[in-house]
């Protein structure tokens, strides 16, 4: 494929499945800043890859694992701050979702008590709420499907008894 | 709360950060700056000063060749080693950047690489000060030194304490080093597989 069209093919896969790369900055990065440094390390390994993406994975697939990846291996260092975040710095601008004012304080919840489990999780919580298969989770994580299905079952404990102390 | 009660709402929920830059076409060019990718930089960078090595000891070993006084052999020997090595940590960088295959191979593939080569690394660092130590000791035998007799006035017990003193702090100051730069990250990948289990 040319340059160009390899391109125009790569902004528009981006374009469709933006949604992804938004949901990993929002759940691994804890601050606006940090959103938009990931955001932009994963498009740009995203594209690194993709000049090497043979298509043998849904693209989707593929996405999921680039830029988890990025966001939980990219090698940074913890800092030991003495700021503490406020939760809302955590949630992502619902202000035109469409969404009712009790479904936003649920969503709101529900990313609270999502930022509180472990990296891990965290990914197979968002596989999970974007509706794929216990299949495609396991191409994504590499974890067998019994276990993954053992990890959600206790994933949904977790996030029933965080909001219900919040 | 459920989980499965609030797909529908999560579909809705991502949106855009704020100020985001959007021109992709714009942001493939950039280069990485995450730590991984600034540590590349850095060995990439060590690897462009070779050339100057080899300006700085051509012209010595064009007009006087291979007899040269020992500290000139040392001294070449110690910064041709630093340029191996700079090579070896660059496509180490380079081999676990990849962020494709599974999230739990991946990790299990940096962590892998990563330990095997920080081992391997201090094994050869401190095997490679060790030929250059025995053949400082030859050329003090075989006379292959010119015009740099201290060496050989020092006594042989206090050469070979000398030697290692000096193989003893290379292995610890390398083993440091390679801790600090890798050993948090190699900790972080670990605790990260532990968490798949």
């Amino acid at each position: 494929m040319k340059q160009p069209d390899l391109h125009s093919t790569f902004i528009d896969l981006i374009k469709q499945h933006e949604r992804i790369i938004y949901k990993v900055c929002y759940l691994y990065a804890d601050t606006e800043a940090n959103r938009q440094d990931l955001y932009q390390e994963i498009i740009i390994q995203v594209w690194k890859g993709y000049q090497k993406f043979r298509g043998d994975a849904k693209f989707s697939t593929w996405l999921y694992q680039v830029a988890i990846n990025t966001a939980i291996a990219g090698f940074r260092k913890e800092k030991k701050s003495i700021v503490v975040f406020n939760d809302d710095a955590m949630l992502p601008d619902m202000g035109d979702t469409g969404l009712s004012e009790s479904e936003t304080a649920n969503l709101e919840q529900l990313y609270m008590a999502i930022n509180k489990l472990n990296d891990i999780e965290k990914a197979l919580v968002m596989l999970y709420l974007d509706g794929n298969s216990y299949e495609e989770m396991e191409n994504v994580m590499g974890i067998p499907n019994g276990t993954l299905r053992v990890k959600m079952t206790r994933i949904k404990e977790k996030l029933r008894q965080l909001t219900k102390n919040n | 709360m459920e989980l499965d009660e609030l797909r529908d709402m999560w579909a809705k929920s991502a949106t855009p950060p704020t100020a985001i830059n959007y021109n992709i076409t714009e942001l493939i060019y950039r280069d990485a700056k995450g730590p991984l990718a600034m540590l590349e930089k850095k060995f990439k960078a060590a690897l462009y000063l070779f050339p100057a090595v080899i300006i700085l000891f051509g012209g010595t070993f064009i007009s006087d060749g291979a007899n040269q006084s020992v500290i000139t052999w040392l001294l070449f020997g110690i910064l041709f080693t630093e340029f191996l090595f700079s090579l070896f940590n660059y496509i180490t960088i380079k081999q676990i950047q990849q962020p494709a295959g599974s999230i739990k191979h991946n990790l299990l593939k940096r962590a892998f690489v990563l330990q095997q080569r920080t081992q391997n690394y201090l094994y050869l660092h401190v095997g490679l000060y060790l030929l250059m130590a025995v053949l400082l000791e030859l050329s003090v035998y075989l006379n292959f030194d010119v015009g740099h007799n201290w060496w050989r006035n020092i006594t042989p017990v206090l050469r070979i304490a000398i030697i290692i003193v000096f193989l003893t702090a290379q292995y610890f100051i390398k083993r440091n080093s390679q801790r600090q730069m890798y050993g948090q990250y190699i900790d972080k990948l670990n605790e990260l597989i532990g968490q798949m289990e």
